[in-house]
């Protein structure tokens, strides 16, 4: 791919990667956007390289995934160094149709890898094995972390069990 | 509801969120060209992980040379503790008073006979053995 064809994609795909970053940042709008430019930047200056084993997207959402978690453990590190007490809670939802304000309630209490999982296979579009490769973790992991996920959030939505 | 009709409601609320997310990016462009939303401080800290680690080494030997010049807590107590075994008395030191008791705090020095004094060398003389 050259560096046109690779912002070309970047373009394309970048509603859907906001979203993604959005969710790999706990929904904190400013975050979002600083992984989501130093995504891109990594993948345009060849930090990280597009080797062609997934598609594109995978790819994408796999820089940016560990790009937020480079960044979380920053902010960490950062807090504890400077004794930094503020919160980094999530902001809430403006204004927002109850149904959507009660999946993003039942998706926080979910555990990381399985809300991750369960955002890649229904918002995103993934297969579970995509999934897998974005979050480079086995596909029988990537499996049960969705069949729990879903279980879990069906249950949490009062849809009852969805086994 | 079936697991196929809860997936497929799982599945729209999805849809849905992700469609709101997605109208609410930022055009491209400006992501691209966007100045980082941090604060300066961490920023400048960050920049320089150089000083960062000279500051924590130095921090670090700071702390160590002060606690080494600082006496550990068996060294204060010792000569206290030292102090108080010195001048303790037992309370039945007064029947060891008794008459001709000095003889006890001194060391006798017996004269040597006078053929051992004869060949004893000089060093010898007025050494107890």
């Amino acid at each position: 791919m050259t560096p046109a064809d690779i912002e070309s994609e970047l373009e394309r795909l970048h509603p859907a990667g906001f979203a993604w970053a959005l969710s790999c940042c706990g929904r904190r709008r400013e975050e979002a956007e600083d992984v989501l430019q130093a995504s891109y930047l990594k993948i345009l200056d060849g930090r990280a390289r597009f080797a062609g084993r997934s598609t594109f997207k995978t790819f994408l959402f796999g820089v940016i995934r560990r790009t937020a978690a480079e960044e979380r453990r920053r902010g960490t590190l950062m807090r504890v160094l400077l004794a930094d007490r503020r919160e980094t809670e999530a902001p809430k939802e403006g204004v927002a149709p109850a149904e959507r304000l009660a999946l993003r309630a039942a998706l926080g209490r979910l555990p990381r890898r399985q809300r991750e999982v369960l955002e890649l296979v229904f918002s995103m579009g993934m297969t579970v094995q995509e999934a897998a490769e974005t979050l480079s973790v086995s596909v029988g992991s990537a499996r049960v972390h969705y069949d729990r996920g879903k279980r879990r959030l069906a249950a949490l939505l009062g849809g009852g069990a969805c086994a | 509801m079936s697991e196929r009709e809860e997936e497929r409601e799982i599945a729209r609320l999805f849809e849905e969120a992700r469609r709101a997310d997605e109208s609410s990016a930022p055009p491209f462009r400006k992501v691209l060209a966007r100045r980082r939303g941090r604060k300066a401080p961490r920023r400048w800290l960050l920049g320089r992980p150089a000083l960062l680690a000279v500051t924590v080494v130095l921090v670090v030997a700071a702390l160590r040379l002060t606690r080494a010049a600082r006496p550990t807590a068996h060294e204060t107590a010792l000569p206290a503790t030292a102090r108080a075994i010195a001048s303790w008395k037992a309370p039945t030191d007064a029947l060891l008073q008794t008459p001709g008791s000095d003889l006890w705090s001194r060391s006798p020095v017996l004269a040597l006979p006078a053929e051992i004094e004869a060949v004893a060398p000089p060093a010898m003389k007025g050494v107890q053995r």
